[in-house]
């Protein structure tokens, strides 16, 4: 009977981050979100708890919003992972950017990448949400400063405006 | 403090024969357990066995049996519509669990393997009388969740051994159910206690119910004493289904031995449960969820 | 001239872009060549005696560069309030999260592992863990020099109480406790030394009074204050907690003895089991009252906790004690109050700084005098609070108030009266109950004690020849967009716009020395220096322009960013390109001072430590299931006076974000601390609000005008919150008749009130239906 091979201590990785392909040898355990930090520098994905409670850290991994700092390196494989930092261009802004600019929807804004990523899900549909459905959606990011609402709103606007792009 | 060995297999052979070689090796599914127990120190496995590959573990069908892979994730069940239809409580259940980032990534494996009391989606697999699929080395057998969980954090799955899917009877249709929780806030949170059931009506009357409990005892279980007092009622007396229903909902506090926790005192837990017993059956058998 | 172009207008915050970049560069993000990385190892025990640390093993760890104890520091004892912090541990340790060693590596694992073989010998002595009982005969002491437990005493009286009392109609008396709240910054601490073989040291640390900080750093080090340099980076949240902190100077030590740059940065666990929360206070209140509802006199005895080591808590038991006289007029007061030593972690102020705690109490009362006399609660409040002019018992002089119309606005837009006869309809504490409560609050713009050589700000403003303004001020901003509205200010007064204008992070190498960024003062005491900071810059920019073209400063005019003289005109940037070439390079150069017209407060507490006060009035309304306890606040109104408004936008996501924070401290926030461990360190089981918690939220600011502040503004922020507690805990007895004493209002407690309040009433279980 054949047995998975069994890395110990560090492994391979390949993994594209931004529509880049990086390659680096960490333990497989690595979490995503300090992989992306530490060994590609990538510091705009945050880590308010790495518990999984605060949504700071939330990446997209083939669109998908997860939480980075449950997710070991080792289990990204083939999929696409995208970051704050892959959000805009050099000089233009992504539509949730700027609704979140047009809101003064951040304050501290430590939040405020994990929240950008988790909203990207409501872009793709074609109905904008209502407010309370992004409030639902919205549930596994936590803000202590803003009270959300501001948030809220430019997530709404900015449905608008990538409809308008 | 040396970091666990990883090992991705592509087949359940290979993950048990993997699993195999040490006592102290762990599959891990979404992680959103079992990443944040390692970090605490609170589970040192020195093999991770990562489940994500396996193709048999990702299958998800309604049917005779109805087959939930161990490796589904809460977001996939979630978006058949034909599943959530068929299982509302589980659905209901699964919608609660985390956000929206858990959810795609956490599976139902994971939640009923880690064992929690009150673990989601435990009550939901019990009233709709779910098999656990368990390979090892020595072969298959099969459990039903009833008999599962052995302790808050332990089940009969050993060392060695890999949870495949969850088995479900095919809905009949003549059934309904509902899932309902107490928690402390609206946004994501640990439910406080939890309750199930399930009921099957045949000509008029409640045929087999079946009720289960969660965050009330070591492990989340069935209240047999419940379904007793429920089997035979006649759904069309309002006033004999309002007296069983709450007499059931008072079977499930007397069947509960809540501890004190920093979310509850076993006290309030008590109360809650009858309460919250008494507003899944109401759910099921009232408004007719299903 | 027409009106500014930018107070006023809600533009986006000037450092939005890079958050939304995510290139804004927190503690954690910043790492430099060579840096190690800190870990702590904290004592075993709640209290005991310290008798060895054995470091040899840790030492032993590859990557190690240093494990340091008591022994290794300058050791002395320091601290902001009181002399008894210490950088490491020495011959006692007095709660779970001391420090008694530390190391750096250079990794964080190496750090991790060498941390896990420190071993203590700990003589463990009996504890004590909650104030009240540290406060009696027989408990354990926690500091031998201080007998008793009292860390901290604050007594102040005016007018004759007893007298006062004896002629009141009515006399209310009750006690009521607030909780222990956990900050909940987003970004977990994190600090950063250097030293450099000089003998000096940079720390970059999330402070926000970097200033005052750095004298009591300076004191723990044994150096000149002017022998660090404090550089202040992006701050993750903080509402208090990172004032001063021990962490920068274990940094310190570190960086010291390896010679290499230090990182400390907290995992949340860390970060919530060492949390210098918010102290818990335990209050008793007396008001007496005609019976025509004229308050005549007031008494407030508080115990609260210090825990092991005095943080701030000192200035929050005072602000407990006597704030609420400048909100309504007692006439006759008198207050003690008493912080005790326990042995657990550390307590320090947070948004609201005791006024928020006394006030859950003492509105929650004046609804109760209202009932007793029969007088509508807002009525009776309009009648006691304190009017624009006056100056109060402790001498507070009000600048202006608009706290009437305050009031008035949120009765009308909150429909109170409408809405609280169909409350008062409900029958039976079963199924759900709404309720809706209102409660007012005030704060300071400022606080004249808190540095004792001066109050006030100054600001330089620094324009390049290509119209790049930088504002140094040494108030840090904190998340709460100060920044832009102090670029909004210097842009009006210079001529330029805020794409224009960079605010300097806090940098005692560069920055003015300064009280900081608490209080509530920054946009006003930062505000007043910036305007005179830009205004100088600009007289010299005119004086250059009118020679320029051959007139004088007063005949130029201004529209927008363009400087006019009859047909000529220039732009900012073009006229900055010209300054700079008239002046071989020079940069445009604006300095400005603000002194307040505060007063110092005597010995006998009397004086204006303030120069402005912000007036809020608050409705909340709450559904209550009364079955399960569950509680939610499902609309909430806002109506303040802040004076000018300096940017709406910024403005409301002030009171919207400060009402979240109360929502949760009334609802859900409780540090569980048991035998001095606290047991809920994570955002799983301390329950900050999310995005469903939250009501639906309007908030107005009604029509006023500040003369001690920039253009008309004063204070908003911790205004925001001192009412929200008891404006949620009167609309809570609004639905169930029933007083909550002590907070949170979270589902169990409100479960067992509704037990108890029914098993008193048992009419209420004859109308119980079937949920
Ligand atoms: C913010 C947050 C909120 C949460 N809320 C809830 C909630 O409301 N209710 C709730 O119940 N849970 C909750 N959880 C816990 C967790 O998300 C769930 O239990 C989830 O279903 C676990 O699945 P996973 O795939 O992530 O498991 P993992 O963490 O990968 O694994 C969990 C355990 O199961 C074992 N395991 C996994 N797969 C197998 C297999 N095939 N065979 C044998 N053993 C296996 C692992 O070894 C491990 O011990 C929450 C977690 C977070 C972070
Ligand atoms: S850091 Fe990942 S959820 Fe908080
Ligand atoms: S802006 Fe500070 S946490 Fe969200």
């Amino acid at each position: 009977m054949t047995t998975a091979a069994i890395h110990e201590g560090s492994m391979p990785v390949t993994i594209t981050v931004n529509g880049r392909t990086e390659k680096a040898e960490v333990p497989g355990l690595t979490p995503l979100g300090d992989f992306l930090r530490e060994k590609l520098g990538l510091t705009g994905t945050k880590l308010g708890c790495r518990a999984g409670d605060c949504g700071s850290c939330t990446v997209l991994v083939d669109s998908v919003p997860v939480a980075s700092c449950l997710m070991p390196v080792a289990q990204v494989g083939e999929r696409a992972v995208a970051t704050v930092e892959g959000l805009g261009g050099e000089g233009d802004l992504h539509p949730l950017q700027e609704a979140f600019r047009n809101n003064n929807a951040s304050q501290c804004g430590f939040c405020i990448p994990g929240i950008l990523m988790a909203a990207t899900a409501f872009l793709d549909r074609a109905e904008p949400p209502s407010r309370a459905e992004v409030v639902d959606g919205l549930s596994g990011n936590l803000c202590r400063c803003t009270g959300y609402e501001s948030i809220v709103s430019a997530i709404v606007e900015a449905h608008t405006l990538n409809r308008e792009a | 403090m040396s970091q666990p060995g990883y090992a991705i297999p592509r087949s359940v052979q290979e993950a048990v024969e993997t699993l195999a070689r040490s006592t102290a090796a762990r599959p891990i599914a979404g992680g959103t357990d079992l990443m944040v127990q390692m970090r605490l120190g609170h589970r040192r496995p020195d093999v991770v066995v990562d489940t994500r590959a396996i193709e048999e573990l990702h299958l998800l069908r309604q049917g005779d049996p109805t087959v939930i892979g161990a490796a589904v994730t809460l977001r996939r069940f979630l978006g058949d519509a034909e599943l959530t239809g068929s299982y509302p409580a589980l659905a209901q259940a699964a919608n609660l669990l985390g956000g929206r980032q858990i959810q795609a990534v956490a599976t139902f494996g994971g939640n009923v393997c880690n064992a929690s009391p009150a673990a989601e989606t435990a009550t939901p697999l019990l009233v709709y009388a779910a098999q656990a699929v368990i390979e090892s080395r020595g072969g298959r057998r099969e459990v039903p969740l009833t008999a599962f969980f052995t302790g808050p954090g332990k089940t009969v799955v050993d060392a060695g051994e890999l949870l495949v899917g969850l088995h479900l009877p095919p809905p009949t249709g003549d059934e309904r159910s509902a899932y309902r929780r107490l928690e402390l806030r609206r946004s994501v949170d640990i439910a406080v206690v939890s309750a199930s059931s399930w009921v099957r009506v045949v000509e008029g009357r409640i045929a087999t119910a079946r009720v289960a409990v969660g965050a009330v005892n070591a492990v989340a279980m069935r209240v047999p004493a419940a379904e007793a007092t429920l089997t035979g009622v006649e759904v069309d007396d309002s006033r004999a289904v309002e007296r069983a229903i709450a007499q059931a909902a008072v079977d499930c506090r007397d069947a509960s031995r809540p501890i004190d926790d920093t979310r509850a005192s076993a006290q309030y837990r008590l109360a809650m449960v009858e309460l919250i017993a008494r507003r899944a059956l109401n759910d099921t058998i009232l408004t007719g969820a299903h | 001239m027409s009106g500014p172009a930018w107070v006023g207008q809600g533009i986006p915050q000037v450092d939005m872009l890079d958050k939304l970049r995510g290139s804004t560069k927190y503690i954690a993000d910043i790492s430099v060549s060579g840096m190690l990385h800190a870990v702590i190892v904290r004592s075993p025990v709640a209290h005991g005696r310290l008798h060895a640390v054995d470091v040899d093993r840790a030492k032993k760890v590859p990557g190690v560069r240093a494990v340091l104890t008591s022994a290794d520091t300058p050791h002395r004892f320091f601290g902001p309030h009181a002399n008894d912090w210490e950088i490491l541990a020495s011959e006692k340790v007095r709660s779970f999260g001391d420090e008694i060693a530390a190391i750096a590596a250079t990794t964080l694992d190496a750090a991790r592992e060498a941390a896990a073989l420190v071993t203590a010998t700990v003589e463990e002595l009996p504890a004590v863990f909650d104030a009240r009982e540290a406060l009696r005969d027989g408990a354990p002491t926690v500091w031998e020099d201080r007998p008793g437990n009292v860390a901290n005493s604050f007594q102040i009286s005016r007018g004759n109480v007893e007298e006062a009392f004896a002629k009141a109609d009515l006399v209310v008396t009750d006690r009521y406790s607030t909780n222990q709240i956990y900050h909940a910054y987003l970004e977990p601490i994190g600090v950063m030394a250097e030293y450099h073989p000089s003998g000096s040291y940079t720390l970059t640390v999330p402070s926000h009074i970097p200033y005052k900080a750095r004298l009591t750093y300076a004191g723990a080090l044994g150096v000149r204050p002017d022998q660090i340099r404090i550089v202040v980076p992006p701050i993750g949240g903080s509402f208090g907690a990172k004032y001063e902190m021990i962490e920068p100077l274990i940094a310190a030590v570190l960086a010291r003895d390896t010679g290499r740059p230090v990182r400390l940065v907290y995992d949340r666990e860390e970060d919530a089991l060492i949390a210098r929360s918010r102290p818990p206070f335990w209050f008793h209140h007396r008001i007496g009252v005609t019976a025509e509802g004229m308050f005549i006199a007031r008494e407030t005895e508080v115990v609260g906790t210090a825990g092991s080591r005095v943080f701030w808590s000192p200035a929050v038991l005072a602000t407990a004690i006597h704030r609420v006289d400048s909100l309504y007029n007692f006439h006759n007061m008198a207050g003690t109050g008493a912080l005790a030593y326990t042995n657990e972690a550390p307590t320090t102020c947070m948004r609201g700084f005791g006024n928020a705690e006394s006030l859950f109490g003492i509105e929650q009362m004046i609804d109760e005098i209202g009932e007793k006399l029969g007088i509508d609660p807002v009525e009776l409040r309009q009648r006691n609070a304190v009017r624009e002019g006056e100056t109060t018992l402790h001498g507070w002089h009000i600048s202006s108030s608009k706290l009437p119309e305050c009031l008035e606005r949120v009765k009308e837009v909150s429909d109170l009266d409408n809405q609280r006869r169909e409350t008062r309809k409900q029958r039976g504490l079963t199924g759900v109950r709404r309720g809706i409560g209102v409660a007012i609050a005030h704060h300071v713009s400022g606080y004249r004690p808190i540095l004792a050589d001066y109050d006030g700000s100054s600001a330089i403003v620094h324009a390049t020849s290509g119209g790049r303004v930088t504002l140094f001020v040494g108030e840090p901003d904190i998340g709460q967009g100060q920044a832009t509205v102090l670029s909004q200010l210097a842009c009006d007064e210079l001529g330029c716009s805020p794409d224009d204008v960079n605010l300097q992070g806090v940098d005692s190498a560069l920055s003015p020395d300064a009280v900081g960024t608490l209080a509530s003062r920054a946009t006003t005491m930062a505000g007043n220096a910036v305007v005179a900071a830009a205004r100088s810059a600009r007289q010299k920019l005119d004086a250059l322009l009118a020679d320029h073209w051959r007139t004088t400063p007063d005949r130029l005019h201004r529209e927008g960013e363009v400087v006019h003289f009859g047909e000529q005109s220039l732009t900012f940037r073009e006229s900055m390109a010209l300054y700079a070439a008239s002046n071989c390079g020079l940069p445009l150069l604006g300095e400005g001072v603000h002194r307040p017209a505060t007063q110092m407060p005597d010995k006998d507490k009397y004086g204006n430590p303030s120069a402005a006060y912000p007036f809020a009035a608050h409705v909340a309304e709450v559904e209550v299931d009364c079955d399960s306890g569950q509680i939610r606040v499902t609309r909430y109104w806002a109506v303040h006076d802040s004076g000018t408004i300096l940017n709406p936008s910024t403005a409301r996501g002030q009171v919207v974000g400060a009402i979240a924070q109360g929502v949760g401290w009334a609802l859900m926030e409780d540090v569980k601390v048991d035998l001095g461990r606290v047991r809920n360190p994570n955002f799983l089981d301390y329950r900050i609000p999310g995005s469903g918690d939250m009501p639906e939220t309007y908030v107005e600011f009604v029509d006023a005008y500040e003369p001690n502040g920039p253009h008309g503004a004063k204070s908003l922020a911790e205004a925001a919150i001192n009412p929200v507690t008891a404006a949620i805990a009167n609309a809570f007895h609004d639905a169930t008749g029933i007083r909550c004493h002590d907070l949170p209002l979270a589902p169990e407690r409100i479960w067992e009130l509704l037990t108890g309040a029914r098993a008193q009433s048992p009419a209420h279980d004859a109308e119980e239906a079937l949920i």
